[in-house]
């Protein structure tokens, strides 16, 4: 007998009901927070990369505090936990991982792909960086170091990735849609506008 | 507080081998030398919140290691960066500077083979060789008893 099978409906209800009756959590924010899990996706983080690329201001903000940077674009960040912003520069790149589990920026970036919480993701990418972003077509000048970001306690990490050329006066908004969950990882480098097809995984799957 | 720019050392412990807990330092890098980048704010301790007991906030670091030196492989230059509880650190008037070199066993002792591929188990690995000795300066306080190594 499992009542969450047979009467799912209804234990949620009493479960809801209960909560609100106790005052832990009134059906309004249970509301407010579905819709923002509901509103999380990649494309909130593109608009905040593609914002700190046309935006000093914005971008100085969102390195010293992702958080109050994701809030100030009415991403909602209430109970998420504080975010940090890694900036990749021609001489230093990023890539993101959770070795212990699947610790992921869900308020910027929504839910991770499937292979974020691969064991085998989570292993190659702090032991073989280099051999794991070449199979998504990633290779990096021999002078850019690699930083492996291991995302295993309070903070949740994202890429700030390099602004691609020939990009010079594209708007903030036609500029986000360049950007891809998998360059705010850190596994690929936003492709030059044009050459999406040398560089072209922006569904997330990986060449085997 | 630690300030940024200082060398400290992973504790070379392994509690999950002594009673059940969740552990946020990854076993790769127990025993591993590497330097503070900077103090992250101060958390609850998530080893505490696991199991519901009163947690004690705890300084939390974002600490830089050379990655090849991880795993014997790699590109001199890489880096790994990980955020680490400072009950965890050891600085080097603890005993950094008498200490035996880190890479004192090999990996294969370190991790259990779980699929034979190589991939290293998780951090409730319990793959630890039997009668290890924790390194560091005599007497040096527990983390079990909950004793700061830092003031």
């Amino acid at each position: 007998m499992n009542l969450l099978a047979l009467e799912p409906e209804r234990l949620l209800g009493a479960v809801r009901a209960l909560l609100a009756a106790k005052g832990i959590a009134s059906p309004a924010e249970i509301a407010e927070r579905i819709a923002a899990t509901d509103a999380a996706s990649p494309a909130q983080g593109a608009r905040m990369v593609a914002i700190a690329w046309t935006d000093p201001e914005f971008r100085a903000l969102m390195l010293a505090d992702g958080t109050r940077a994701a809030e100030s674009l009415a991403i909602p960040m209430r109970g998420a936990p504080p975010l940090g912003v890694l900036e990749n520069t021609p001489d230093l790149h990023h890539l993101v991982v959770c070795t212990l589990c699947s610790c992921y920026p869900r308020a910027v970036l929504g839910y991770p792909p499937f292979w974020y919480k691969s064991a085998a993701y989570r292993a190659r990418a702090v032991r073989d960086p280099r051999g794991l972003i070449a199979e998504w077509g990633t290779t990096l000048p021999p002078a850019t170091k690699i930083r492996v970001v291991d995302s295993t306690a309070d903070y949740r990490w994202m890429v700030l990735p390099l602004r691609p050329a020939g990009t010079e006066n594209w708007p903030a908004d036609r500029l986000a849609t360049l950007v891809r969950e998998t360059d705010m990882i850190g596994v690929t480098l936003v492709a030059t506008p044009g050459d999406h097809a040398l560089n072209s995984f922006a569904s997330p799957r990986p060449q085997a | 507080m630690i300030p940024p720019g200082t060398t400290v050392r992973v504790r070379d412990d392994w509690p999950e081998t002594r009673e059940k807990v969740h552990i946020r330092t990854p076993h790769y890098l127990r025993g591993r030398t590497g330097r503070v980048l900077r103090h992250l704010g101060n958390f609850p301790n998530p080893e505490d919140l696991a199991f519901a007991r009163p947690a004690r906030t705890l300084p939390l670091y974002h600490v830089l290691f050379d990655q090849p030196p991880l795993w014997e492989e790699g590109s001199p230059g890489d880096e790994v960066l990980v955020e680490i509880y400072e009950p965890w650190l050891m600085l080097e008037r603890d005993g950094i500077a008498d200490a035996p070199p880190s890479r004192s066993r090999s990996l294969s002792d370190r991790v259990i083979q779980t699929s034979g591929a190589g991939v290293p188990a998780n951090s409730f690995a319990v793959g630890v060789p039997s009668g290890q000795v924790r390194w560091g300066a005599p007497g040096f306080p527990d983390p079990a008893s909950g004793h700061h190594a830092l003031p």
